[in-house]
This record gives structure tokens, C-alpha cells and sequence, in this order.
């Protein structure tokens, strides 16, 4: 619903104003180019996992991130504790073949310079997906601003949506899109996200989480699955954060630009704290056969 | 206690003065088409005293017994004179005819001589509207709001938008009212048209400071606006056609001289070409407003007169029946004036008002409509007692009942939600006195209490607010219908000041404390028409400021020009605000997203008035500053986002000829405050930027000209006789200079090079020549 309101909000700014831009040179200061930034996952999958760390950089920077090496990281659970082992790639740190617990409490650790950082998240309970279909239609708008008449493939979701014991003890939901086994939604502006609260305890039936274009499906026949993750409100409002500052932009219609909030403190610093998330998740994914311009659906669990 | 009862002794001093004395009263009006005039001075030449007629054109004078010369005038119109032998009341009706001189008829100022210098209210503005129509207007759609835009202490919205910001108030600090009732939102189309018709609109006021006892319920400004009443004469018929929308006013005596009406219309059009373009999509969408106006006004006797009034104005914007937005106004006044007797007039009104808006899908499996609206009910009845020559006293209460609706889904997607509505009542009691002390004081002192009440039904939180950046609930208070669940109260003083020190100059000073009772809920730079509106509640507080303010009045060569400079502070509390990120629609625990803090606003404000000859205009600056302090959002003070310092506006318009004026105005305004990143991160293969201070660094420094042409067609034919219909051509440039200002700076990431990221200006408007034709017969 939310989602929808944006996108509505920012159809009336483009129906009302249509913007000219130019190029537009500006100095910035650079107070904010050597922050921590982590981005940190755990699922019930069981699965290496990964948490990646990088520092900030002055936003006209224009070459990739500096990577954080050379720090240690360990997640701890109750009494159990995960150490996490740096990988060949520069701040890319590794988990063995391990699997997260629904309803377990996880804090992530990470010893960096003189400074700690820390970070804490449970696993939500779990959602169960009934099914995934898709449904072609021969034109129609991709996103705002972009329409084609290439066709549109629809990816659709049925579920049983659990109700909530509360309105704030609400689920919250990220969908993944993979095509061939292939992560197709690799960022995370392309990943759809539910707040439950419009659709507690009912039957989802047919809601459209994806739109493919035509030439997004390489073969003829495509397998798509859809993984949903049930994650927690703070991962959500960061995800909200996120996509305030870079795509639910609406020109005047944009809000007063802030941080997206994080989970990432600095013990040693609180001044200081990271940005980025470590997230965690309880997992369920289905998959439907899409068949290249043919319009029937085919469902398969 | 004491000095509780010395104040009300002060108060009511001049109503224990008794002599012989009689009643000079009346209503002035234009002869031309029975309007009433507004501020109109009547002057007793012996006495050097006088009066000034009201919103409904009613004025009283008590006069001892004795021979008066008495002389009423009003620039533009032929000066009246009268010699009385007062011996009893007397009863005075004028019908004031306009100066024969053609030329002056575009140069009435609605105001008597030297009144800006005399009257004891000060920080306000009257402008004519045919002031307004003379000044170069964006797309050639005059506007009363873009032109208080122009006057010192007001800020704009943002290029061509129709909200405005006074002394450093917020939007939604402004009270504005159309025939007493309450516009809540004041845009079409985003902002570029405001939803005033030129055509049907009379007068225009607006206070920024020293607000009258009997006006309440925002913290900042007043914008008063009267609609005409209609022609009691004849049949009479106005309207333009412009590049963008039509308007078509028809007016005319109903009973002559007892009863008239006048009706008003307004559409944009340039829709109605959408299905002759070739893109499908844009043939099945729609993007226009219309908007009606409508009055009636019946003099049941001389002394009994009743007026009905309305307006109902609508948005509607759609795109290819995928997504649609609807949004207006809906406004109905009722007014009785009633003369109780010569000394004192009253005036009872009832008003509905209504904002609504509606989002959605139209169509398909997923449709759905999302409505919200704020409606109000209120009734008023307010006294003005011409007690004597040296006292006029106004008095009286009045109730809303607000209901506020923040939105409800419906349609046939398996979505749903209701958030529920709230209710409550804003009363009011007033009381005011204008008193002349002597020849060269005279104070306007006036105590205003008001009480707002929260009813149930009703569900309220109660919030863990520890954490400044997610209030968590930790209880749930549920209210029975009609159950009282809250009262906030206010006590309202206000007070206005005006030392004389010559005809031609004065010094004046006001103080005002105002409470705000409802709010709007807007996080976004620009107004949008999805901003609700909220009341105070026992989890936010009504807002409350203290104003202050001093000025220096003086007129030069007769009155021909007119300067003032002001200098005000003004302090805030309990301001409100929104913590970051937050979510304002669709959440039923909006209240825990509110955050509260201070703020004020210092400025001084210079304005300079040519008013007569061919050549009119003025100059206006202001310098301001205007902070927030809300530390659950910025641990450091910082700028509101309208934080201008300084704002320049030049205004001038020549006759060339009696049929030909050219007008122009320039502004220049020092860029607006905004937040902006002082570095980037990447997550998940998206960079995001990030942020330190607060409204921090300013966009560039805005300025632009604009030019106007009109040509008015002949007045008279060959033979001398007056023409029934005259035709007008206007012709307008806006941004004369090309000037690309900056409407915001965004931050994007390069399509090609993720890593690079870029700045870019986003400006709406180049060089926009306008046309429009108006006539009236």
C-alpha cells in the first residue's frame, strides 16, 4: 500500500510538473566519507553466509568503495558463537554452512581499528507461500515513466496471510526474484517489500510482485521462483530509508532528506556509529514455469 | 485577581460615559452596481473624527447634538459631502459614484487617504483586485495569492506554486478564509492556480501580525477574502478565455436593489485535446480543475439583509485509467446581518467546509480508492458596537465542529483499511474594543479565549517515546461515542497600538498570541494535495506563538506615496513536526510520528507604495530569519526550509495611454535551505547517500522578471455613449530573462557508471509567453 501511495505521489509530480534538469556543480563537504558500512545477512537457509564491509566515501567520489580488511567478525547467538573468516574478496567475511533459527536473537560483532561495532536482529516466524503464476499482458508501464508494448510478464503471489496478534507485531515481507536460478532482483531498489497491515490474516490472491519485460527472459521457456523473507520492522524501515533517499524521490515531493536508520552501533564511539544492516530472516520460495508470449500460467510449488 | 478586575474595569470604562448624543449610520455602496464598499472613510470635518465601514459596508458614528459637516470618500469614487443639523438619529445610505475621470477608475486603492497611516491595525495588506489584475501573472491566470507573494514578510511555496509562508509560519499557520469559511486548500493543479477566481472575488486582506480578537485558530497569518455580492443594477457578464482555461461570471438583480446573485465558473481545457494525441495511454488520461463560485444576497429591510455563499471546486487527474487523483474544496456560508440599532450591528453565520481528496486504481483486480477529507460545521455570531466617536466594540463566540476523516480504502482488491476518524470542537469567545485616546493615540486592545475539545469515538496510543526515532505504543485508550476525552484551552490577547504624529505619519505596535488547534500532516518539501489534516490530540499539543511587532507609517507628496518599515519577532512552541522517514498515510499510529519542538522568526520588512498617477507599483524587502529546534529530528537548530533571508519584489505598472498598460515585477529571493549528502555508501549494489546537517547549504539565489501588456478596448462609442461591451486583451511574459532557477538540486547515480554520481538542477520553467482575452458587457 505504501508503495503504491509513493508511486501515486509521484505520478502527480511528473502529471503536474514536467522538470527541466541540467548538469548542476555543486561542492559538497566530506564530513561523512569514512563511516563503517555493513551489509549483513542471516536466514534460515542453511547456506554460507555473508556480511560485507566497506567505509563511506565523499559522495562526488567517483571509484568503488574502500573495503574494510583486516577486521574481526563473529555473530553470537545465547552462549553459541559464529566466527565469521575474512574471504579472498576485500571485506567480504564468511560463515561456514550454517542455518539461523526462527524466534533466536543474533548480534553480530565486528572489531575493527580500535573501535567495536555491534548489531542485534531476530528471526521473524515464517510465512508460507501457496503459489506463484505469471500473467502476460501485451502492453503496459514497467515502472513510472517507463511503458512498453513489448509485452509484460506478471509474476503473481497467493498466500495465506497470517494475522497478526497486533498491528505493531505485524509481519513484514521481502521478495527475491530468481530467473534460472539466477538472482534477477540483484539490488535492492529491485526487491519488493509488504507491510501486512492492509492484508492481516487475509487470502492474497493474485497480487502482482513483479513485472518482467519481454527481453529479460533469455530462453523460451524461463523457471522463476520467488523467495520470500519474513524480516523484522527495523530491516523494513531501513529498506523504507533506503528507498526514500534513492528511488521514491518525487522531485518537491520528496521529504526532508535523513539518514536511512541502521542497527550497525559503534560501542566504542557512539557518536559514530555504522550505517547498513544486519538483517535476518525466515525463508519460504516457489516457482512457476513462464513460457515465452503465451498467455496461460502454469503454477508449480 | 486584582489586576484581572482593573482590566476589566479599563475594558468596560467607555461604556459608563453617557451624554446627549444621536447616530449618523448608514451603508455605502458603488452606485455602479450596488456592491458595498469596504474601509470607506466618513469624516466629520468639526470634530476631525470619523468612521470606516465595515465588511459589509455598514457604518455608525454618535455624534453630539450640533451642525456636522460630514465627508465620505474614497479614492477612485466622486468624495460625498453632507451637512447635518443633528437633533436625532439619522440614517444615511450613499451610493458612491466613480470619479469621472476613466483613467482613475484602475487606480482605486481601496483605501481612504492616509489610512494606512491612521488606522490602528498594522502588518496587513489590502489589495483591490483590480490591483491584482494589473500585475503579470504565470500562464496569464491572475492570482490573489501569487500576488500577496509580492508584499514584504510573505514567502512563496516554490516557482509558480500557490502556497504561501508569513513571518516565518508554516503553510498550514495560514487561516484562510472565503466568506468566513475555511479554505483548507488553496491550490489547483499542484500550486499553479490558486483556487480564488479573479471574477468573483471583491476584496482581499491579509494580516500578518496584530490579528483581530475576533480571528483565531492559526498561528501566523490571516488571508480574509470577500466575494461580490452580486449586481443590484443590471444584468452584467465578465469572463476571459485564456490559454489554459476559460471563466465565465453572470450577475444580476434578482428584485432590484433588494436582491441580486452572482455565479462564477472556471475549467482548464487543455485535456480535452488529449484524445487528438496519438499515444493511447495519454488519450484515456485527464488532467484539469473546475471550480464554481456562487452568492446570493437579499436586503429583506434596512435593517435585516441575508447572504448565501458557496464554492465548490474539484482537481481530477488520471493517467491512463491506471492510477487517478481527485481533490477539492467544498465551502457554504450563510450570513445574516441584523442592525439591532443604529450603534449596534451583529452578524450571525453558519459554515460548512469541507476538504477531500481520493487516490487509487480505477480498474482491474487490484483496484482500490484510498479517501480522506477534513469537514467542518461551525457557527458564529459576532457584535460590532459603535458606542461613541472614540470606542467600537466588537464581541462574540462562535463553535466548529471539526471531523476529520484520515482515510479509509475501498474497492475490490483484497487490501483494506480504515483508520478512524477523530472529532472535535474549537469554540471561541471574543471580545475588542478600538480606542482613541486624544487626538494622536489609539489602542485596539482585545482578549480572545478559546477551547478545543476532543470527542469520542475514538481510539488514542499511548507511546514509549524513549527512543526519539520509534516511538513504540504500550497502551491502548479506547473512547465511547460522544465521550469528552480531552480539552485544551487558550487565552488569546491581542493588541494593537497607533501614535500619530502627524497627518502623514505615525508609529505603531502589536502584540498577538495565537494557539492552532489542527495541524497539517506534510513532510514533503512542496505541498501536495494528500497532506492531511489533523487536530490536536492528547499525544500533540496545539501549537502556540507570541508575536511582536513595531513600525514606522509615513506618507509623502499627499499620500501619492506610502512607507512603512516593520520589524517583528515571532516565537513558536509546541511547533510541529514528523521524525525522518515517516510515514503519514495508511498509519494508524500517526501520532507516534509526530515530533515536537520551537521555533521563531525575526525579520524587518521595508514597503514602499506609489498609489496615484500613471505610473503606480511598489518596492517591498524583507530581511528574515526564521529557525526550528525539534531535537527528536536535528540535534541543532536549523532553517525551516522557507528560511529566505532576503526577498526583494519590484512591482510596477504605467498607463500608457487611458487603454493601455504595461506592468512588470521582479523578485529575488536568496535560495531556499535544503539538506543535502556529505557522503555515500553502497548497499546491496544501490549507493545511497548520506546526510549530516539539517537545511544546511542553500540552493542559488532565485530572481526573475515578468511583463504584461493590456489593452483595454474603447469604453465609449463615436458618439460619446458608454459601451456595453468592452473587450480586453492581456498579454504576459513570465521569466522574461530565460533565468533557469533552481526548483531543487537532486543527486542521482549515473545510468552508465554506477560509481559516479552527479548533481543535477531541476527548474520548471524557461521564458512562458501567455495570452488572454477577458470582457465584460
Amino acid at each position: 500500500m505504501k508503495t503504491v501511495i509513493f508511486n501515486v505521489l509521484i505520478f502527480f509530480a511528473f502529471t503536474i510538473f514536467t522538470f527541466c534538469t541540467e548538469p548542476y556543480d555543486i561542492d559538497l563537504p566530506e564530513t561523512e566519507s569514512n563511516r563503517l558500512i555493513v551489509e549483513g545477512k542471516l536466514t534460515t537457509e542453511k547456506t554460507i553466509h555473508k556480511v560485507i564491509i566497506s567505509r563511506s566515501s565523499g559522495y562526488f567520489y567517483n571509484l568503488p568503495p574502500k573495503m574494510e580488511t583486516g577486521a574481526k567478525v563473529f555473530i553470537t547467538c545465547g552462549i553459541d558463537t559464529i566466527f565469521l573468516q575474512e574471504s579472498e574478496k576485500a571485506g567480504i567475511y564468511l560463515t561456514e554452512n550454517i542455518a539461523g533459527e526462527i524466534g533466536k536473537t543474533y548480534t553480530l560483532h565486528i572489531k575493527t581499528g580500535n573501535e567495536f561495532f555491534e548489531a542485534t536482529t531476530t528471526i521473524p516466524r515464517t510465512e508460507k507461500i501457496d503459489s506463484i503464476s505469471f500473467r502476460y499482458v501485451k502492453s503496459g508501464i514497467l515502472r513510472i515513466g517507463q511503458r512498453t508494448n513489448k509485452g509484460i510478464y506478471n509474476i503473481l503471489f497467493y498466500a495465506q496471510e497470517l494475522p497478526s496478534p497486533s498491528y505493531e507485531l505485524r509481519d513484514f515481507i521481502m521478495f527475491e526474484l530468481y530467473l534460472d536460478n539466477k538472482l534477477y532482483t540483484d539490488s535492492l531498489d529491485e526487491k519488493q517489500f509488504l507491510d501486512d497491515g492492509a492484508v492481516d490474516g487475509k487470502y492474497i490472491d493474485s497480487m502482482r510482485i513483479f513485472r518482467l519485460a519481454q527481453d529479460s527472459l533469455q530462453t523460451d521457456t524461463v523457471i522463476a521462483k520467488v523467495k520470500m523473507y519474513c524480516v523484522s520492522e527495523g530491516f523494513y524501515n531501513f529498506w523504507l530509508g533506503f528507498m526514500f533517499e534513492t528511488r521514491f524521490k518525487g522531485g518537491p515531493f520528496s521529504a526532508t532528506p535523513s539518514n536511512a536508520p541502521t542497527n550497525i552501533t559503534n560501542k566504542t564511539n557512539p557518536t559514530n556509529n555504522g550505517l547498513g544492516y544486519f538483517w535476518a530472516a525466515s525463508v519460504d520460495s516457489a516457482f512457476t514455469k513462464i513460457i515465452k508470449v503465451k498467455p496461460d500460467s502454469t503454477q508449480v510449488k | 485577581m486584582k489586576h484581572f478586575i482593573i482590566g476589566i474595569m479599563f475594558f468596560l470604562s467607555p461604556l459608563l460615559i453617557f451624554a446627549q448624543k444621536y447616530i449618523v449610520s448608514g451603508t455605502i455602496r458603488d452606485a455602479s452596481n450596488g456592491e458595498s464598499l469596504i474601509g470607506v472613510a466618513v469624516y466629520v470635518t468639526e470634530l476631525k473624527t470619523g468612521a470606516v465601514t465595515n465588511t459589509y459596508g455598514f457604518f455608525s458614528i454618535t455624534l453630539p447634538k450640533g451642525t456636522y459637516n460630514l465627508t465620505v470618500s474614497y479614492l477612485g469614487f466622486k468624495t460625498e459631502s453632507r451637512t447635518l443639523n443633528l437633533s436625532q438619529n439619522e440614517k444615511w445610505d450613499i451610493n458612491m459614484v466613480v470619479s469621472d475621470k476613466t483613467l482613475q477608475e484602475v487606480k482605486v486603492t481601496g483605501e481612504r487617504k492616509n489610512a494606512n497611516v491612521q488606522k490602528v491595525e498594522m502588518s496587513t495588506a489590502q489589495i483591490p483586485i483590480k490591483t491584482i489584475q494589473r500585475i503579470p501573472a504565470l500562464m496569464g491566470e491572475v492570482d490573489v495569492i501569487k500576488t500577496i507573494q509580492l508584499l514584504p514578510g510573505v514567502q512563496t511555496a516554490g516557482e509558480g506554486g500557490s502556497g504561501f509562508y508569513v513571518r516565518g509560519g508554516n503553510v498550514d499557520q495560514n487561516l484562510v478564509l472565503l466568506d468566513e469559511a475555511t479554505v483548507y486548500n488553496v491550490s489547483h493543479l499542484g500550486g499553479f492556480f490558486s483556487v480564488f477566481n479573479q471574477d468573483a472575488i471583491k476584496d482581499v486582506k491579509l494580516y500578518k501580525g496584530g490579528i483581530p480578537a475576533e480571528y483565531g485558530g492559526r498561528l501566523s497569518s490571516l488571508l480574509d477574502i470577500r466575494m461580490k455580492e452580486g449586481n443590484l443594477k443590471r444584468f452584467a457578464v465578465t469572463g476571459g478565455i485564456g490559454i489554459l482555461s476559460s471563466r465565465l461570471t453572470v450577475e444580476a438583480p434578482i428584485l432590484p436593489d433588494k436582491c441580486s446573485f452572482v455565479i462564477s465558473g472556471r475549467r482548464t481545457y487543455y485535456d480535452l485535446f488529449f484524445p487528438l494525441l496519438p499515444d493511447t495511454n495519454i488519450q484515456k488520461s485527464a488532467v484539469y480543475f473546475y471550480d464554481l463560485n456562487a452568492k446570493i444576497n437579499y436586503t429583506i429591510d434596512e435593517n435585516n439583509r441575508v447572504f448565501f455563499s458557496g464554492y465548490f471546486g474539484n482537481d481530477i487527474m488520471s493517467f491512463a485509467k491506471q492510477f487517478e487523483i481527485q481533490y477539492g474544496n467544498a465551502t457554504f456560508t450563510t450570513r445574516y446581518n441584523h442592525l439591532f440599532s443604529s450603534k449596534l450591528f451583529s452578524n450571525v453565520t453558519l459554515i460548512y467546509s469541507k476538504f477531500d481528496y481520493s487516490l487509487g486504481q480505477p480498474s482491474g483486480p487490484m483496484s482500490f480508492k484510498w479517501i480522506s477529507y477534513i469537514k467542518d460545521y461551525s457557527i458564529k455570531n459576532d457584535y460590532t458596537w459603535y458606542l461613541n466617536p472614540k470606542n467600537t466594540i466588537h464581541f462574540g463566540a462562535g463553535t466548529i465542529y471539526h471531523i476529520f476523516a484520515p482515510g479509509y480504502l475501498t474497492g475490490e482488491s483484497f487490501f483494506s483499511m480504515a483508520l478512524p476518524n477523530n472529532y472535535a470542537f474549537e469554540h471561541s469567545v471574543f471580545a475588542s474594543n478600538e480606542q482613541k485616546i486624544g487626538d494622536k493615540l489609539t489602542l485596539q486592545y482585545g482578549l480572545r479565549f478559546t477551547a478545543f475539545q476532543n470527542f469520542g469515538k475514538a481510539t488514542y496510543y499511548v507511546f514509549d517515546t524513549k527512543n526519539p526515532e520509534q516511538y513504540t505504543v504500550i497502551d491502548t485508550l479506547e473512547y465511547e461515542s460522544n465521550e469528552l476525552i480531552n480539552t485544551y484551552y487558550g487565552l488569546e490577547p491581542r493588541f494593537n497600538l497607533v501614535y500619530q504624529i502627524n497627518d502623514e505619519t505615525s508609529i505603531k505596535a502589536s502584540y498577538n498570541r495565537t494557539f492552532q488547534y489542527i495541524h497539517l500532516a506534510t513532510n514533503t518539501m512542496s505541498l501536495t494535495p494528500l497532506d492531511v489534516w489533523f487536530p490536536s490530540t492528547p499525544n500533540n499539543k496545539p501549537q502556540r506563538a507570541d508575536q511582536v511587532a513595531i513600525g514606522l507609517f509615513k506618507n509623502f507628496f499627499d499620500n501619492i506615496l506610502e512607507t512603512s518599515f516593520e520589524i517583528y519577532y515571532k516565537d513558536m512552541n509546541d511547533v510541529v513536526d514528523f521524525k525522518n522517514h515517516s510515514m503519514l498515510l495508511t498509519n494508524p499510529y500517526f501520532d507516534g510520528e509526530l515530533r515536537r519542538g520551537t521555533g521563531y522568526s525575526y525579520g524587518a520588512e521595508i514597503f514602499i507604495k506609489k498609489r496615484e498617477g500613471r505610473f503606480t507599483g511598489w518596492i517591498s524587502y524583507t530581511y528574515s530569519v526564521t529557525k526550528r529546534k525539534i531535537p527528536e529530528v536535528s540535534p541543532k537548530e536549523f532553517f525551516a526550509t522557507y528560511d529566505k533571508p532576503h526577498n526583494l519584489s519590484l512591482v510596477a505598472s504605467f498607463d500608457i495611454t487611458n487603454r493601455i498598460n504595461i506592468s512588470a515585477n521582479w523578485v529575488y529571493v536568496s535560495g531556499a535551505p535544503r539538506t543535502m549528502p556529505t557522503g555515500k555508501f553502497i548497499f546491496d549494489n544501490n549507493i545511497c547517500p548520506i546526510y549530516t546537517e539539517r537545511n544546511s547549504i542553500r540552493l542559488p539565489d532565485y530572481h526573475r522578471m515578468d511583463l504584461s501588456l493590456t489593452i483595454d478596448g474603447k469604453k465609449v462609442k463615436p458618439d460619446g455613449t458608454p459601451k456595453r461591451f468592452i473587450g480586453s486583451w492581456n498579454f504576459s511574459i513570465y521569466n522574461l530573462y530565460d533565468r533557469h532557477n533552481a526548483y531543487s538540486i537532486e543527486f542521482n547515480q549515473d545510468s552508465e557508471n554506477p560509481n559516479i554520481t552527479k548533481a543535477e538542477k531541476f527548474y520548471l520553467f524557461s521564458i512562458f509567453p501567455s495570452i488572454t482575452y477577458n470582457f465584460k458587457f
